[in-house]
């Protein structure tokens, strides 16, 4: 097994996961305080995506891209707060699924009329292209290092907003126990918002930064969607330190098994096995890893909810 | 000696219309609705499935497409490896989706609430990769199967014999789930969705029974699956996609929750309302979506609830 | 010495900082009818649903005719000879009175892998069952879904369920929570027809209903029973009067 590649590989894995962070941090707040599944999330990742794609090219910055994209995706965000899913939030969650899934084809769809089937390109900025020499003889993108550096800000600024702050408070006492904090007197209705915001703008962020990585079409946030539940599955609910170990453990384990586990199998069985059992089984390790981890703990690594 | 009262006069006129569409269609020799409906009655049995664990035992499943696929892909592999028996392929196809629910079910059911629909659906995606990650059998392009496989005297090969089969096994399913739904096992399923803590206090363990529901369901829902791939002679992964296991969902509220008789309604309404839509423009799905969301929050009964009023 | 058939030895269960229960012991001997007062608060709720197996305790043992059950789950208790009922109403809301009945009778009888036959139509469920709801003077209200019935037949029900799992030991957790005079003479007079054929812990507030049907008294303060024996014994214990009888003035 080569070190180098197993380096490379895990600062992928790293990258993956600060992304996986970044949505499922939104999401499980909204999950564990509103108690609400919220289909859509994925949506407002493409929105992100889509409207820096817009921006960049209009402004012809990356930074100013970013700086109006993100903030526009908190729009959008508060605007489907108020208008569909206030709604909901007494509902039960069957009636949420499907009307976050009403909007996910609503999405996939608006972004279609107004920007064409055709997908998207967003460059690189020309500050963070290329590759910056990390360990000798590894080079890695500078690109996918600054979205690892963003994201641990980010991770950081959180952490101490939620520990640190009033707000953070009542966000931690809202996902342990919804009922109690309303029976205090707080603007409840205030506050989802104030975390769907939140949630929106961490989203839009993941969707921006992604852009130039992939490319930006309809329907690119279902599967990174279903992932982040993965995340939160594991992490558990309502916990943010939990989405971020579980986002850097999927994240490194779903990359790092897609590199090394056709190799890891050549070794046992003869080549026709390994290259068809392979692929095949990588994309599954994630999903087995949620199984066995579920198996001890149907809750979740960090689960909080206990009201 | 059941009454004839308006659930069972609705029933019958359904299944009447049902079978008369493919004398419509060799009569006016259009034979795109012999294969409209015929798919419409294998997702009403998908429904039917769906709806005894969701209904009736209150499990949000977001990944019964899986069960589809792994019917439908049973079917296409034994095809494809030149096993020509349709009751072979089917067998295995129920076989293959019973162990799947059984594995799925057995740990998403340890689950409650939001991670229980996650987890399902996180298991479906996982097969939906698999499937795409088979290139020996199409991969993402999917498998194309040379003929339908052979039923002793009956042609499956003739569309209009198959079309009846199918008739037949959405009647029978019905008429099983009627019984289920009624009995002592229907009465706990029930029960523990409406108040689990008195169902435990009274003695019985809902897990267990959660368990055989999800299998019985993934079950019928994977011989719906094998009568997919032998209809459209093609398997693909796309059977699996989520959205597939949302758009069931769909058709089980939208035609009446926790009914049985309404989520044939709901399939019926739902995919034709796909093919007036898809004709109208190719944006459809921008004027489905907010659809959706509108019945969600105005519309509690479905469309069975509305057919039989009160007396359902 | 007779053997008690609950016996509940140094059972704690702790919330966060809080001791629920700190160390109770109590026992309740066969054929007698044993109430469990106390403040609010005090933790009798959280007694009853140890003892039922919903919740399970740090420390301590529960001890069932002979048997230790601490450990059995939940759903395997009413096999073994424990029924309770809820101190806010448990009951399959979209049910009538007679199919909560049925669900019992079906739970007592075994299992309900049955498939087939329909469980409404069954006269093997719907006969014992009009019995059961006759026992606690609901025979006329049977096809009434619960959401229906007044407050004091829904309590009547919740008693009417756990008898129909023909029980050793009843745990009643306050069962004439928010009725009204005439309600509670009812419930007590059925209470009191129970008395000697099956043994009862009773949880209560009402103390004219307390002193009219218990034989024994345990009362529990802050988790700990303060004290226990027969109810003019424990109604002069001064201890018992400052905790709890004072406050009531």
């Amino acid at each position: 097994m080569d070190p180098l590649l197993f380096l490379t590989q895990a600062l992928n894995g790293l990258q993956l996961g600060i992304m996986l962070f970044l949505l499922a941090a939104g999401l499980t707040l909204v999950f564990g305080i509103m108690n609400l599944v919220n289909l859509a999330h994925g949506s407002l990742y493409m929105v992100g995506a889509y409207l820096m794609a817009a921006f960049q090219g209009w402004t012809g910055s990356f930074v100013l891209g970013l700086l109006l994209a993100v903030p526009a995706t908190l729009v959008v965000g508060v605007l489907v707060e108020l208008i569909v899913l206030r709604r909901l939030y007494d509902r039960d969650h069957l009636d949420q699924v499907l009307a976050t899934f009403g909007l996910i084809l609503f999405f996939n769809e608006l972004v279609r009329v107004i920007w064409g089937p055709a997908a998207l390109f967003v460059s690189i900025p020309k500050a963070l292209e290329g590759t910056v020499v990390i360990v000798p003889g590894a080079p890695y993108p500078i690109y996918r290092l600054a979205i690892i550096v963003v994201g641990l800000a980010v991770a950081g600024f959180l952490s101490w907003l939620v520990t640190r702050t009033r707000t953070g408070a009542l966000i931690r006492a809202g996902a342990a126990n919804r009922t109690m904090v309303a029976a205090l007197g707080i603007d409840i209705g205030l506050l989802f918002t104030l975390v769907f915001g939140l949630g929106a703008a961490l989203a839009g962020l993941a969707g921006a930064m992604a852009a130039p990585l992939l490319s930006v079409e309809s329907g690119m946030g279902d599967g990174v969607l279903i992932l982040t539940f993965v995340v939160i599955v594991i992490g558990g609910v309502g916990s943010i330190r939990g989405a971020f170990v579980a986002a850097v453990l999927v994240g490194v384990v779903d990359t790092v098994g897609r590199a090394f586990l056709p190799i890891l199998l050549r070794e046992i069985f003869n080549r026709s096995v390994a290259n068809a059992a392979g692929p095949a089984l990588a994309s599954m390790l994630i999903y087995l890893l949620m199984a066995a981890i579920l198996a001890f703990r149907p809750r979740g690594l960090f689960s909080v909810r206990n009201g | 000696m059941a009454r004839l009262d308006r659930p069972l006069i609705a029933v019958l006129v359904v299944f009447g219309l049902l079978a008369l569409v493919p004398v419509y269609a060799v009569a006016f020799q259009q034979p795109f609705y012999l294969s409209l409906f015929a798919r419409v009655m294998i997702f009403a049995l998908a429904a039917i499935s769906l709806d005894l664990v969701l209904g009736f035992g209150g499990m949000v499943s977001f990944g019964h497409a899986a069960y589809l696929g792994v019917g439908a892909y049973a079917v296409g592999i034994l095809a494809y490896h030149g096993v020509d028996s349709a009751l072979v392929q089917w067998g295995v196809a129920i076989l293959a989706s019973a162990l799947v629910a059984l594995f799925v079910g057995a740990i998403s059911l340890r689950t409650s609430g939001m991670y229980f629909i996650m987890i399902t659906l996180a298991f479906a995606q996982m097969l939906y990769y698999l499937a795409v990650s088979l290139k020996a059998y199409g991969g993402d392009d999917g498998l194309p199967i040379l003929k339908r496989g052979s039923l002793g005297p009956i042609n499956l090969a003739s569309n209009v014999q198959l079309y009846y089969l199918i008739l037949g096994f959405l009647a029978l399913f019905l008429y099983l789930g009627h019984r289920v739904v009624r009995s002592r096992f229907g009465r706990v399923l029930e029960g523990a969705k409406w108040n689990e803590r008195r169902t435990i206090a009274l003695g019985i363990a809902p897990y267990r029974y959660r368990l055989v529901a999800f299998v019985l369901s993934g079950t019928v829902c994977g011989l719906a699956g094998a009568l997919l791939a032998t209809l459209t002679t093609f398997v693909s992964p796309s059977y699996m996609a989520w959205t597939r296991s949302g758009e069931i969902i769909v058709m089980v509220v939208l035609g009446g929750i926790s009914t049985l008789t309404g989520p044939v309604i709901g399939a019926v309404v739902l995919l034709i309302l796909e093919e007036i839509l898809a004709k109208l423009t190719i944006h459809w799905m921008l004027i489905l979506g907010p659809i959706l969301v509108l019945v969600v929050l105005f519309a509690r009964r479905g469309l069975w609830g509305w057919i039989v009023g009160r007396h359902g | 010495m007779v053997e008690p058939l609950l016996e509940v030895t140094g059972v704690v269960k702790r919330f966060g900082g809080i001791a629920a229960s700190d160390g109770v012991d109590l026992a309740v001997a066969t054929g007698e009818c044993h109430a469990l007062i106390g403040p609010n608060g005090a933790g009798k709720t959280t007694l009853i649903a140890e003892i039922a197996g919903e919740l399970s305790p740090d420390a301590g043992r529960i001890v069932f005719d002979g048997k230790d059950i601490t450990k059995e789950p939940a759903p395997r208790r009413p096999r073994l000879g424990l029924a309770r009922s809820f101190q806010i109403t448990c009951l399959i809301p979209s049910f009538t009175a007679l199919e909560n009945a049925s669900l019992a009778l079906q739970a007592h009888q075994g299992h309900s892998f049955r498939f087939w036959r329909d469980a409404r139509r069954d006269s093997s469920l719907r006969d014992p069952a009009r019995g059961v709801l006759a026992r606690v003077g609901l025979e006329d209200r049977a096809d009434i879904p619960v959401g229906e019935l007044a407050h004091g037949e829904q309590r009547a029900l919740e008693i009417g369920l756990a008898l129909a799992l023909e029980p050793r030991l009843l745990l009643l957790d306050e069962p004439m929570a928010g009725m009204g005079p005439a309600d509670a003479a009812r419930m007590v007079g059925l209470l009191e027809g129970l008395k000697g054929h099956v043994s009862i812990l009773l949880v209560e507030h009402d103390m004219d209903a307390v002193f009219r049907l218990a034989d024994r008294v345990s009362v529990l303060v802050y988790g700990k029973v303060i004290a226990s024996g027969r109810p003019e014994d424990v109604r002069a214990d001064p201890e018992v009067r400052r905790a709890y009888l004072g406050e009531e003035g």
